[in-house]
């Protein structure tokens, strides 16, 4: 469904991509794993168009819709939950009446049933479950993730892990950066696992069976680049 | 983008630096058109109507601009750090309509605080007697939004590549000689030299806000006004609004 070939990024003298190679099928949730700066947020940027690889290319089925869901995301601190939602609808050209009702049925979806409380007064959870609702905005088929239970609780990584599952449970294939790998282990089929903008392995759940994903991560790690 | 345009004003107007700067515009006007405070020119003191409807101008257009460029300094690069940017531009929105549409907002936002310090004008005028002027104000106004125009467009622009205070800094030193391009132009007259050459250079490089604050005040006093000093300000706003379109910022991400 979607293949990534050999992305090559730098910034300034900084190799940040190299030769970043991957595919991702439909209906799957596909993990991005790595220490910082080992390129995933890279790899991400330029899968969304927002910035430019130095070489290779992404490639996405024809007319395929996307929600983004960003690591630290920032809603204007005025807007009510349910405003938020309906600024980004109206901005994907949804006619203002049914941007309000898809914003109210999204914000539900995702646990956010008060539709008044100002973002000002919300949580990190509450805000990354609005991240989550924003991204659903539309009915996309592929829904990109980057670090979505960053900074929350137990409880809060739970509900968004939860909502995760919802969607793969009705085929959409989801790509999710992420540091926490009992996490990933729970929600992904599939994965990579990079170092210093290299894909050090892959990893499958299917495959990998019994090994865990922290014993896997650890692992290639300490290999060589392959 | 009219979505776009009506949230960052939104944004804009509820910052508390919007309303403090907009109440010390307003003070300031409130208390040299009551002379609370005096003005003099030259250590001659400024009295009668014709006389302080000039200054009045002047200072209002000087506080109008200085205003639209503190509205305007960080509107572009707060969207880019915050990267609010990214969820705009994942929906397709492009960058030209995205950066023109942020202008935009800067420019309300601005017409809306030159609305506000025009009430004062209003008062004057009333308390002057002189109310019959007060139908005259509103083609003023459309002038002195000319002078918003061109303030917000630079601001918006510069900060497309520079810091907020950079951008500060630039605007305050090129709309500062806009305003000031009378008194510059005698002075490069005076001078020689470097410094000749170094004002001449600003003068060609600013709009000429004072030309648009003098035909504003000439308006307003009956007199016949010159057009082409307006319209070489709204083509200088205009020819740079173009680099809002034409530019693209590699990264979505400062």
């Amino acid at each position: 469904m979607i293949k990534v070939h050999q992305l090559e990024k730098t910034y300034g003298k900084t190799h940040v991509l190299r030769g970043v190679h991957f595919e991702v099928n439909r209906g799957e949730v596909f993990a991005l794993l790595g220490s910082n700066g080992a390129g995933k947020t890279t790899t991400i940027k330029i899968m969304l168009g927002l910035t430019q690889a130095d070489e290779g290319k992404v490639e996405f089925p024809e007319g395929i819709t996307i929600g983004y869901s960003p690591e630290t995301p920032y809603f204007p601190p005025f807007m009510t939950g349910l405003e938020v939602m309906t600024y980004y609808a109206k901005l994907q050209n949804i006619p203002a009446k049914e941007a309000q009702q898809m914003g109210r049925d999204l914000l539900q979806e995702v646990g956010l049933e008060d539709t008044k409380t100002k973002v000002s007064h919300y949580s990190k959870g509450m805000l990354q479950r609005l991240a989550l609702a924003q991204a659903l905005i539309g009915d996309p088929e592929l829904l990109i993730l980057d670090e979505p239970t960053a900074g929350l609780d137990a409880l809060g990584r739970i509900e968004i892990l939860e909502q995760v599952k919802k969607y793969r449970d009705r085929g959409k294939t989801i790509i999710i950066n992420s540091h926490i790998l009992h996490d990933m282990e729970r929600v992904c089929d599939r994965g990579i696992i990079m170092k210093k903008g290299v894909i050090v392995r892959e990893w499958n759940k299917e495959k990998d069976g019994a090994i865990a994903l922290e014993e896997v991560f650890i692992t290639s790690m300490e290999e060589e680049a392959c | 983008m009219l979505t776009i345009i009506k949230a960052a004003l939104q944004e804009k107007t509820r910052r508390k630096d919007f309303l403090v700067v907009l109440g010390v515009g307003i003070l300031f006007l409130l208390l040299i058109s009551t002379g609370t405070a005096s003005i003099s020119v030259n250590g001659e003191s400024i009295t009668g109507f014709s006389r302080m409807l000039g200054v009045l101008i002047s200072i209002s257009t000087a506080i109008i601009c200085l205003l639209s460029i503190i509205l305007s300094l960080s509107t572009i690069s707060n969207e880019y750090k915050r990267r609010s940017s990214h969820l705009v531009w994942v929906r397709g929105i492009s960058q030209a309509k995205y950066h023109t549409s942020l202008a935009g907002a800067n420019f309300l936002a601005s017409c809306l605080a030159a609305l506000v310090l025009y009430a004062v004008l209003i008062y004057y005028f009333v308390s002057q007697g002189q109310g019959l002027l007060i139908p005259r104000l509103l083609p003023a106004f459309l002038m002195t939004l000319i002078s918003v125009a061109a303030c917000t467009t630079l601001t918006s622009v510069l900060s497309l590549f520079l810091s907020p205070l950079a951008t500060g800094i630039i605007s305050f030193l090129i709309v500062g000689a806009g305003l000031l391009a009378n008194s510059l132009e005698t002075l490069s007259y005076l001078s020689e030299g470097v410094s000749s050459t170094l004002i001449r250079l600003i003068l060609k490089i600013s709009p000429d806000l004072s030309s648009v604050s003098a035909q504003t005040t000439a308006w307003l006093q009956g007199e016949n006004i010159l057009i082409n000093p307006l319209l070489r300000v709204v083509l200088w706003a205009y020819l740079l609004s173009w680099i809002l379109i034409i530019f693209k910022k590699k990264e979505a991400s400062s």
